[in-house]
């Protein structure tokens, strides 16, 4: 049973451009998927394409570790 | 250039004139304001060069306002109140920034916090990630734990 998902149209396909949505179905599509995981982040995504173009990709960032400030209290002297 | 994660340094000097309420205050004999600011994160093309001498949110290398992202990016969640994790404090957003039905203008590699309810929409924080280009779909910014370690702004 094939799945129709949404990808951004391709002008090259005779879609118009700047007119980002239609339906496919997706079996039409080569889909592949990521992480990377590293001190920063645990990223996941995912993308689908058509024709050799990204058609389709989502991400996922989660990120881990984040801004600091030090607060200083001075010490009379 | 690059984006270069930092907490801003105005925004340290805001912290010490009560510039930023991510939580409600207390009124005092002076202040009467106690409700809490809205804060807002934007996402930066990674040719942007965001990073420690921002002074202000502005759409200088921000994604273009096309494909269902809207310039100023989206508000976030704030239920979280300011917390102390032994000697460190912390604050971060409770829920998720979310982008729907999304196509990133270009690749971005940093999302910008800054003070919606300031005036001249201070800026607080440069948060980087490694480059994403989204198309037809959404794209999630998930917030690090709330804690002293990995809470989104802490002050050691």
């Amino acid at each position: 049973m094939t799945q129709k998902i949404i990808i951004q149209k391709l002008a090259r396909n005779g879609w118009p451009a700047d007119e980002p949505m239609t339906m496919i179905d997706e079996s039409l599509l080569i889909y592949s998927e990521g992480v990377i995981d590293d001190e920063n982040e645990y990223t996941t995504w995912k993308e689908w394409r058509l024709d050799g173009k990204i058609v389709k990709r989502s991400a996922h960032v989660t990120l881990k570790k984040n801004v600091a400030a030090e607060a200083v209290a001075a010490m009379f002297s | 250039m690059a984006n270069t994660q930092a907490l801003v340094t105005a925004a340290k000097v805001q912290f010490l004139c009560g510039t930023h309420a991510f939580g409600a205050q207390a009124a005092n004999g002076t202040r009467t304001v106690t409700t809490k600011d809205v804060f807002k994160l934007a996402l930066y093309l990674a040719s942007a060069s965001r990073g420690a001498g921002d002074t202000v949110y502005n759409t200088t290398g921000e994604l273009a306002g096309t494909g269902n992202y809207t310039q100023g990016g989206v508000i976030l969640t704030n239920a979280n109140a300011p917390a102390a994790d032994g000697t460190t404090a912390h604050w971060t957003p409770s829920a998720s920034a979310t982008w729907t039905a999304l196509t990133s203008s270009g690749t971005f590699d940093a999302a910008v916090l800054y003070n919606d309810s300031a005036t001249a929409k201070n800026e607080v924080s440069v948060h980087t990630f490694a480059s994403q280009s989204i198309t037809a779909a959404d794209f999630t910014l998930t917030m690090p734990t709330n804690d002293g370690t990995t809470g989104l702004v802490r002050i050691a």
